[in-house]
Parts: C-alpha cells; sequence; structure tokens
C-alpha cells in the first residue's frame, strides 16, 4: 500500500547528524510515526549513494474523524420504533439529568442539548424520554467501526462517539480526499444517521475539526496549526469547568491556548490534556488502536435454585455449550480454549478454564471434558449463576472420510481427543511424552515434555545414544544399597555381570558426576542397573532391566 | 438325550475348548518369542483381550517380554499412528532404553496417574478412544468387577491390553483371558500360563533366551 524509498547508506552519517535528537532522547523533538518506520532501511545496503535524503520518505497519515452526536439516539433506536413525536436521550432521570441527544421533532419543539429534564419536558406536551446507555453506544459504535471497514482497513474506535479511519492509503481508490468525504457524508445520511467529519495529518485535530468545523480537511502539516488556532477551545470536549477557566484566562481559540508557556498550561489543564493538545499539534504522535473485529461467544445462565454440587450445574453448561456451538457453527469456527464462570453470592466466582489441543465447535465434545473436569472440582460456594466465555474463534478444519490417506488426520483427532479428556481430569502434570537429550549423565539424557501434538507427521530428532544398553525402568532418585566387604545388596548379594561404564561429566554446571556402572543380578534373577561412587565408594541402585 | 447334546453342540455358540479349529480366529500379534507362540490359542498374544502378568516385583522381565510385540504394533506395518499407552509405571520410562529397544519415542503416551480410580479411568478411557495400539496398566488390587469393566473396554479396542499385577492376586478371580505368572530365574524367564484360551496351564521355560 505504500512505497518507501529506500535511503542510500553513504548519506547514514548525514542523516545521523540531522536526527541526533532522535538518539538524544530530545523529548520536545517530534517524534514521528515515519521516522520510526523508515528506521529499518537503513539496513538494506547496495543502493546508488544519490538518492537524495529527506525526512519524509512515507507517505504522511492522514484521518478522518467520523464523529456521530446523535449516537445516544441511535442507540436506543434499535430497541424503540420510529416515532414522529419528540424524543430526547438523557444522561440520567432525576435532577442532574441533562438532555445529550434529540430527534427532530424535538429539536422543531425547541428543546436543545444540555437542557435539564424539567426544561425539556415544559416545551411539548408529550415527550418520549429515555435514558442514555452507553454499553448499547459502544456496541453501536463497533456496528458502525465494521461499516467503516469498507474505506481503510485502519478504522480506531474513539468512544464516546467518534470513529477514526485512517484514508491516505485510500485517497486513489476513492478519488480524493474531498470525494472520499462526500461519498462517506452520502452514505451514512442515507443510512439514517447524523455525522461530523474531519480530515487532518493527525487523529485528534481530525477529531476536533469535525467538532469544530464540519467538512474541512487540512491535508497537509504545514496547514494545520492554522486550521486548529481558529477552533474555539470547546472543541476539545474538555469538562465545563476547565474550559470555563479558559474563558476567564480569555483564551477563545486553540491559538491562544497554545501560545501560552508549556510549564503553565501543563499545570492549569493537567499534563495529560497538554498532551491531547500536542497530539492535535502533531508534536507527538500517539498510537492509535486498530479495530479488529474479534468475536468471542458470551453466554449466560441464571440456576432455578442454588446449586450446592457440581453434578447439578451440568445441564445448564450443556445449554450452554449447545449456544455456543450454533453460535460458532454459523460462522465456520470452533475454539480450543473455554472459562467457565461459577457465580456465587456476593459478586464471587469460581473459574473453570478449559482446554483443547484442537479448536471444535461440538457442543458435545466439550461437554464430555466438562464432566471429567467438573467431578474434580471443588464448589466454594453454592452457585447462583453460569457463564461461558469463549477464546478468539479461529476457522475450523473440516475433517473428511472419504479419501483413504486421509484417514491418518481422523485418526490423528482420536488420539488428541484422548490427550484432551486424560489432561482435562488429570491435569497436564500427569500426562507426558517423553523426550531424549544428548546427554552422557543418565539421569539427564532424558525428559517429561507435554506429548506430541500431530503424530502423523511428527518424528522426533534422532539422536545418538550410547551403544552401552540402558535399563528401562529409571529410578527417579538412585537408591543407596548397603554393601557387605565391598559387594553390593538389593535383597541378597548382587552378581555384576558386565565391565564397568564409567560416566565422569558435568563439572561444568554444578552437577558433577563421576559413577562407575555395572550390570548386576540379583539372587532372584532380576537385571539391575547400579553404579559406585567413585568418591564415597558406596553403591546405588540406578535402573531396572525390567 | 444324545440328539440333544448334539444340537447343542453344533451351535456355532459353543465351542470346545480343545477343539481348536473350530474355535474363531482372533486378532493377535506376533510375542516374537517362538516357544511362547506355540502355547498361546492364536499363536501371538491376543489383541483387543486383558491379558494379565502377574510377577513378584516390578522389573523381571515383563518388558524384555514385551518389547517384539510393542516394536511389531508400531512398525511402519501398522499406518496409523496411535499411542503406546503406559499407565501408571512404577518406575521412569527410561527414554534412552526405548529408543535402545526400537520404540519410538513421540509414541509413548505416559499417564502417572495416582489413585487406583484415575488408573481405572485413563485405562479405559485409553481403550474405548480407539487411539492406542497398546495400553499397560500397573494395576494392584484392583476388584474383579472392575477388571470386567476393562476386559469390555478391551473388547471395544483393537490394542494390546496388559495389565501388570503383583503375585498376590493370583488366588483372585479375574475376566482376563490369558493370565501368567512371571518367575525370573538364572537362565531367564520362566512363565507359568495358568489361564488360557482351548487349554489347560502350561509352563514355559526360559523365554527370553529365544
Amino acid at each position: 500500500m505504500r512505497q518507501r524509498r529506500v535511503r542510500a547508506p553513504s548519506s547514514a552519517t548525514a542523516r545521523r547528524g540531522a536526527n541526533n535528537h532522535e538518539l538524544t532522547g530530545d523529548l520536545f523533538a517530534p517524534v514521528t510515526r515515519e521516522a520510526m518506520l523508515t528506521e529499518p532501511s537503513k539496513q538494506l545496503l547496495p543502493m546508488p549513494a544519490l538518492v537524495p535524503v529527506s525526512r519524509r520518505t512515507l507517505p504522511p497519515l492522514l484521518w478522518l474523524a467520523l464523529q456521530f452526536p446523535d449516537l445516544p439516539l441511535m442507540a436506543i433506536k434499535r430497541r424503540h420504533d420510529l416515532l414522529a413525536q419528540p424524543r430526547v436521550v438523557v444522561s440520567a432521570l432525576g435532577a442532574h439529568g441533562v438532555v445529550v441527544a434529540l430527534n427532530a421533532a424535538a429539536r422543531t419543539a425547541g428543546i436543545v442539548i444540555g437542557m435539564s429534564i424539567g426544561a425539556a419536558q415544559a416545551q411539548v406536551a408529550v415527550l418520549d424520554l429515555c435514558v442514555r446507555d452507553q454499553v448499547l453506544e459502544m456496541r453501536e459504535l463497533e456496528q458502525l467501526a465494521h461499516w467503516a471497514r469498507c474505506y481503510t482497513s485502519w478504522v480506531s474506535l474513539a468512544p464516546p462517539n467518534a470513529l477514526l479511519l485512517e484514508v491516505q492509503g485510500s485517497l486513489g481508490l476513492f478519488g480524493g480526499a474531498q470525494s472520499l468525504l462526500e461519498r462517506i457524508q452520502v452514505e451514512t445520511v442515507r443510512q439514517g444517521n447524523a455525522v461530523r467529519l474531519g480530515i487532518a495529518p493527525t487523529a485528534r485535530a481530525a477529531l476536533w475539526l469535525a467538532q469544530g468545523a464540519n467538512g474541512s480537511m487540512v491535508l497537509s502539516r504545514a496547514l494545520l496549526a492554522g486550521v486548529l488556532g481558529r477552533l474555539p477551545v470547546t472543541v476539545t470536549g474538555w469538562p465545563s469547568q476547565v474550559l470555563n477557566d479558559c474563558a476567564r484566562l480569555g483564551i477563545a481559540d486553540l491559538a491562544d491556548l497554545y501560545r501560552l508557556p508549556r510549564a503553565g498550561l501543563s499545570l492549569r489543564l493537567t499534563p495529560q490534556r497538554l498532551a491531547e493538545l500536542d497530539e492535535a499539534y502533531g508534536r507527538y504522535d500517539i498510537p492509535r488502536r486498530r479495530y479488529v473485529v474479534r468475536e468471542r461467544f458470551r453466554g449466560d445462565v441464571d440456576l432455578l435454585f442454588e446449586a450446592e454440587n457440581s453434578a447439578a450445574l451440568l445441564p445448564y453448561c450443556e445449554r450452554l455449550l449447545i449456544e455456543m456451538e450454533r453460535f460458532l457453527r454459523v460462522r465456520g469456527a470452533g475454539v480450543a480454549r473455554i472459562v467457565l464462570l461459577l457465580r456465587q453470592h456476593l459478586g464471587k466466582s469460581q473459574r473453570v478454564p478449559l482446554g483443547r489441543s484442537r479448536a471444535t465447535a461440538c457442543a458435545k465434545d466439550w461437554q464430555s471434558l466438562l464432566c471429567e473436569r467438573l467431578a474434580r472440582e471443588q464448589l466454594h460456594a453454592p452457585v447462583v449463576s453460569i457463564g461461558l466465555r469463549s477464546d478468539t474463534p479461529s476457522p475450523l478444519e473440516q475433517d473428511t472420510a472419504v479419501l483413504p490417506e486421509i484417514t491418518d488426520t481422523n485418526t490423528n483427532r482420536e488420539c488428541l481427543v484422548l490427550l484432551d479428556t486424560l489432561i482435562a481430569r488429570l491435569g497436564s502434570h500427569r500426562v507426558h511424552g517423553l523426550k531424549l537429550l544428548s546427554q552422557h549423565r543418565p539421569e539427564m539424557a532424558w525428559r517429561a515434555v507435554a506429548p506430541v501434538k500431530d503424530l502423523a507427521n511428527m518424528r522426533l530428532p534422532v539422536i545418538e545414544t550410547t551403544h552401552n544398553s540402558r535399563p528401562i525402568w529409571l529410578l527417579s532418585v538412585p537408591q543407596p544399597l548397603s554393601n557387605d566387604s565391598g559387594i553390593p545388596q538389593y535383597s541378597g548379594p548382587l552378581r555384576l555381570t558386565s565391565e564397568l561404564e564409567r560416566i565422569e561429566s558435568g563439572w561444568w554446571d554444578g552437577y558433577a558426576i563421576a559413577r562407575d556402572y555395572y550390570r548386576a543380578v540379583t539372587s532372584q534373577g532380576v537385571c539391575v542397573w547400579v553404579f559406585r561412587e567413585h568418591q564415597t565408594r558406596e553403591w546405588f541402585l540406578h535402573g531396572i532391566f525390567g | 438325550m444324545q440328539s440333544t447334546l448334539d444340537a447343542l453342540l453344533a451351535s456355532t455358540a459353543v465351542w470346545r475348548a480343545r477343539d481348536k479349529a473350530r474355535s474363531p480366529i482372533r486378532p493377535c500379534i506376533d510375542s516374537g518369542w517362538p516357544r511362547l507362540n506355540v502355547c498361546l490359542a492364536d499363536g501371538g498374544w491376543p489383541l483387543a483381550e486383558l491379558i494379565e502378568l502377574l510377577q513378584p516385583a516390578a522389573g523381571v522381565g515383563e518388558l524384555q517380554l514385551l518389547l517384539p510385540a510393542l516394536r511389531a504394533l508400531v512398525s511402519p506395518l501398522h499406518p496409523a499412528p496411535r499411542w503406546l499407552a503406559w499407565i501408571a509405571p512404577p518406575y521412569i520410562p527410561y527414554a534412552p532404553a526405548l529408543v535402545q529397544g526400537g520404540l519410538p519415542l513421540e509414541r509413548v503416551l505416559w499417564v502417572t496417574a495416582q489413585t487406583l480410580s484415575d488408573r481405572m479411568w485413563a485405562m479405559e478411557e485409553a481403550l474405548r478412544s480407539g487411539s492406542c495400539v497398546a495400553v499397560l496398566a500397573w494395576l494392584d488390587s484392583v476388584e474383579p468387577r472392575w477388571l470386567r469393566r476393562l476386559q469390555l473396554a478391551a473388547a471395544h479396542s483393537h490394542s494390546l491390553v496388559v495389565v501388570f499385577r503383583s503375585l498376590s492376586c493370583k488366588e483372585q478371580p479375574s475376566p482376563a483371558s490369558l493370565r501368567m505368572v512371571l518367575e525370573p530365574t538364572s537362565e531367564g524367564l520362566d512363565l507359568l500360563i495358568f489361564k488360557r484360551r482351548g487349554s489347560g496351564p502350561v509352563r514355559v521355560c526360559a523365554v527370553l533366551q529365544g
């Protein structure tokens, strides 16, 4: 999407001089995203040495802000029918409530934003009064973000009521900034939503432009300060107390504000608001988080009566799992991790995490795991409600039973199901695979690892092992053996049947051993592996040949 | 009377213990020990049936006995990769020795369940899942009715199912179709097969020597 011109290496010295402030960490120098992004290009070496040095090698970002002043109303509209009668959304019921959004009928009746409830009711005979619901508003904003992704891949939420679209890369496609702006305007109006727009090289400036000068565009950073300076301070949306203070100081627009000494401004406004101002003017870039469509399943169910044992929870869990399966099937996805929240009185809750080695949508698979897990779970207190939260779904691999060479993957699935079941009940610390290590010390020549996930294709690397035979059973800790005039005893005297094998290793890491290993036979005929410590001359049993 | 008995014997549901030819051929796996093979009803370790090995102590040579069969089960002739489940072995299965014995380590599933009920459960799951070529379990002091349950689960699998128990369990009834005592001797390992399909008890001497 972006083109990158590559800097010549020979000009790196000159550039380093120019960019010295970046290295010395000068806080007040503009550190832009472009500067950070071009950093790796220093490493691209063989290029002609005559490319001109420019600070801007990437096209700068360009932000389009969409502000939805009627968002509280839009969120409510989903719940109620559209009526022609005056409707207002208030911040809260009671004396402190003020109007935060209103429809056209209310506007013609003379109601304005910020009016108290009583004043609004005095304007019209019948007033439809709704309390704002910020959760619904956020959901509505996310819906709008989904829609906005048709204009750019980088949409960022700017709560409470705005979206930020990075449109530099989209200008070519949509025929320039003006055309894009008009297009979005027409589209939102067609959807029945009011919108305010602004385009600026910094995100904050775009938001403020949308607020204070709807439809204006600033396409270059050089012009930004001039345009911003003309905006009233109220566009910042700071609390009225701060704005009143500004008014008392005779500050009308942003230019007045920005002209003031920074130290004093930081004290008066708080450093955070100063940072907002700096961001708007492009002094700092504050990264904006991309909006990622992340859908997870959330289900909750209240129990009919308090459940004291986990068996009573199963039918409810089953219902939730079936709901989750439906949710996932529609999306052709599965999840590999879920969490069950067993809520108790007084806001306490117990988390039961469950994991599988492979994403699945099937409720039955989860249920069998859950049975095992819940049977193990001690309930701390009676449970009153259950919640189910899924991890981010991933696309589901489809099983096939048609082609013979693919049956392997089905076997593999069975293998994984067994693994999941065992781990769900016993815990992952009780289900192991084995791994060979390249070590001479017997106790370090192996390690317990997580079992292999992909049996069909996984082959562990072959490590050259010793040619001396090793016992199948290893004791986790060598067992000291008594000795009778130099002959080790293990339920009777041992008869050594092999040459000694000296293993002396590990002086470098603190686990030094110096042992002579022998194969020996007990009086019962059991073949064992014993060793004698060099230092102490004591005998130990270390393995059984089995 | 005679004809009734004849009719009964003619039924396919009845087979005479001595009449090996009429018994259905069951899947089995070559034990790798010729002297042992001839004593087993189907010519090798029976698959999908409970095999009970009773031993005086762990490590008398039980794995040397099983190793050829395990090797055959994981060989490329059995293409679908499945687990080799070890449930609650008494010691650590030592990886270098398993590699020397020709077992691929990536197939080994080592389950260290603590309580007996967990071991039983893990074994049953392993059998029912159908994803294990062999299930080796170390179960002492397990009740016969539980063994019966395992026997049923084993019948649904295609695995080599071996249960290791101590010698003291010999007198207990058991639904296992093959039961034997391992006796280490100076020549190697003697097997006393005291329950098997189709014939009476037999002693196999010095099995491991070929």
